[in-house]
């Protein structure tokens, strides 16, 4: 990619979003073991925690499912997230493998304008590759109910790329998206973000 | 920094709220800058750039002014409009630009509105405090500014609408008709990047009695604090900057004069009586 053209992607992704999780959730492969993940993002710093079903080693079981919480703290817009949910590897593990996920979030706004949102968020992620390099496509969507009204329903595309090494991950993701709400325009949303994962937790 | 440590900070009562300065940093004898924070969409904070009639120290004058709040054109950064709001400012008007992300207004159309929010019903005690009158308000942009100018004057109470080097979106078409406050079109004679063809036909959508006044010689960018762009792309220009800057400013305090005044109007006699300007009314 042409450095002409890098910029102005960079900067579509760098637009503004609120400060979401979904970044751990986005993975189309849910690892048996658990992980610990931090987040440094162009708006964002976070952290989110999987832990995984204990599973008996029978390959005819079910698909591994996770526990993913996650929270992260948007920098210039002052305002906290956090998700918690269940992830579920729709398939058997193989070059293309799926997830869902379904759980709820939670924002706080601190200041200014107190607030408190909630409401249940989902999305849909398919990994193509394997154990050490794979690249993420996910599809995200929810409502926030805010305690002061208004309902928000935030629309988002995932891309991500995830190397893994030992016991190590280290991946990049970029999300687009739309706030949609009703009686008001729409708004863009986008970040670029860079996580680093342990995925030695048993 | 502050934004990093601010849960720690904000938990223990430290560097809690949003920007609300009790005194602006003087621009001229007789008018200053402040700059806001403004909660919007539930969770952002928008930067809203503030200039409005002050003393030299940069205490605000004694209000209530009628308000003008100016919407940034396409990738063209807030502070390079401030000659407009200080020139505003010095006569009498209390301007809010609000900080679109990446200086893209239509990403953030709302903006505008938390823009007008804030010269409503600013926070108690800081500089804008009971300084705008609220029932004259007027909305302005340049360029892609001016597109989403009209879709924030649609959304809400204003009592004027300036296009600047641009035109409405057609989707608005439906709903323009029903803002029956002065608009007007300021067009540059010799704008390359909205060309006065383009801006007349975007003028000719409009309903009601709107005004196009045409400043001969203008280029896209004079609009702004510099024409610098024009000059590297080889857009010829008829006046300078300078001129440019006088003949604009007096249209502006001509129209919002009218527009924000007791009897409102488009201000169409003072409009023709600025030198290398034509106005077409409907």
């Amino acid at each position: 990619m042409s450095a002409r053209l890098a910029g102005p992607l960079a900067a579509l992704f760098a637009v503004t979003a609120s400060a979401e999780p979904g970044w751990l959730s986005a993975r189309g492969r849910v690892v048996d073991a658990s992980r610990l993940e931090l987040y440094l993002g162009t708006r964002s710093v976070g952290a989110g925690l999987t832990v995984a079903d204990r599973r008996e080693p029978d390959p005819t079981g079910p698909n591994p499912r996770a526990w993913v919480g996650e929270l992260m703290w948007n920098l210039p817009d002052r305002v906290a997230e956090g998700r918690l949910g269940r992830l579920f590897q729709i398939n058997q593990a193989g070059f293309a493998t799926a997830s869902a996920f379904l759980g709820g979030s939670a924002i706080v706004v601190p200041e200014g304008l107190v607030d408190l949102g909630l409401g249940p968020t989902g999305a849909l992620t398919l990994s193509l590759g394997g154990r050490v390099f794979s690249v993420e496509l996910g599809l995200q969507s929810g409502v926030d109910f805010f305690a002061r009204g208004g309902t928000r329903l935030p629309q988002r595309a995932l891309l991500g790329l995830e190397f893994r090494v030992l016991d190590f991950t280290l991946s990049a993701m970029a999300r687009l998206g739309v706030d949609l709400e009703p009686g008001r325009n729409f708004v863009g949303r986008g970040e670029m973000m860079v996580a680093l994962g342990w995925v030695g937790l048993h | 920094m502050r934004a990093l440590l601010f849960p720690f900070t904000c938990f223990w009562g430290l560097a809690c709220g949003l920007s609300a300065p009790q005194v602006g940093q003087s621009l001229s004898q007789t008018s200053a800058l402040a700059t806001y924070e403004v909660r919007a969409r539930h969770t952002d904070l928008v930067t809203v750039q503030t200039v409005f009639p002050a003393d030299a120290d940069g205490h605000p004058m004694s209000g209530p002014f009628p308000g003008v709040v100016f919407i940034q054109g396409g990738a063209v950064p807030v502070k390079r409009y401030l000659w407009q709001a200080q020139l505003l400012a010095e006569a009498g008007y209390v301007v809010a630009l609000p900080e679109h992300p990446l200086e893209l207004a239509f990403f953030a159309i709302d903006d505008g509105l938390a823009a007008r929010q804030l010269l409503v019903s600013p926070e108690k005690g800081s500089v804008l405090d009971g300084l705008t009158d609220p029932g004259r308000l007027g909305v302005a942009g340049h360029s892609l500014g001016s597109v989403v100018a009209a879709k924030v004057a649609i959304a809400a109470d204003f009592q004027a609408l300036l296009f600047e080097a641009g035109y409405p979106d057609t989707a608005d078409d439906d709903r323009l008709p029903f803002f029956h406050a002065p608009v007007a079109s300021f067009a540059g004679g010799s704008d390359c990047k909205a060309p006065l063809t383009t801006v007349t036909e975007g003028f000719d959508r409009l309903t009601g009695h709107p005004v196009l006044a045409v400043f001969s010689g203008v280029t896209h960018y004079q609009f702004t604090d510099s024409d610098a762009e024009d000059v590297s792309s080889g857009c010829q220009r008829g006046v300078d900057l300078e001129t440019a800057h006088a003949r604009l400013g007096e249209g502006l305090r001509t129209f919002f004069g009218a527009a924000l005044g007791p009897a409102p109007s488009t201000g169409l006699t003072g409009l023709r009586a600025i030198e290398g300007v034509e106005v077409t009314a409907k």
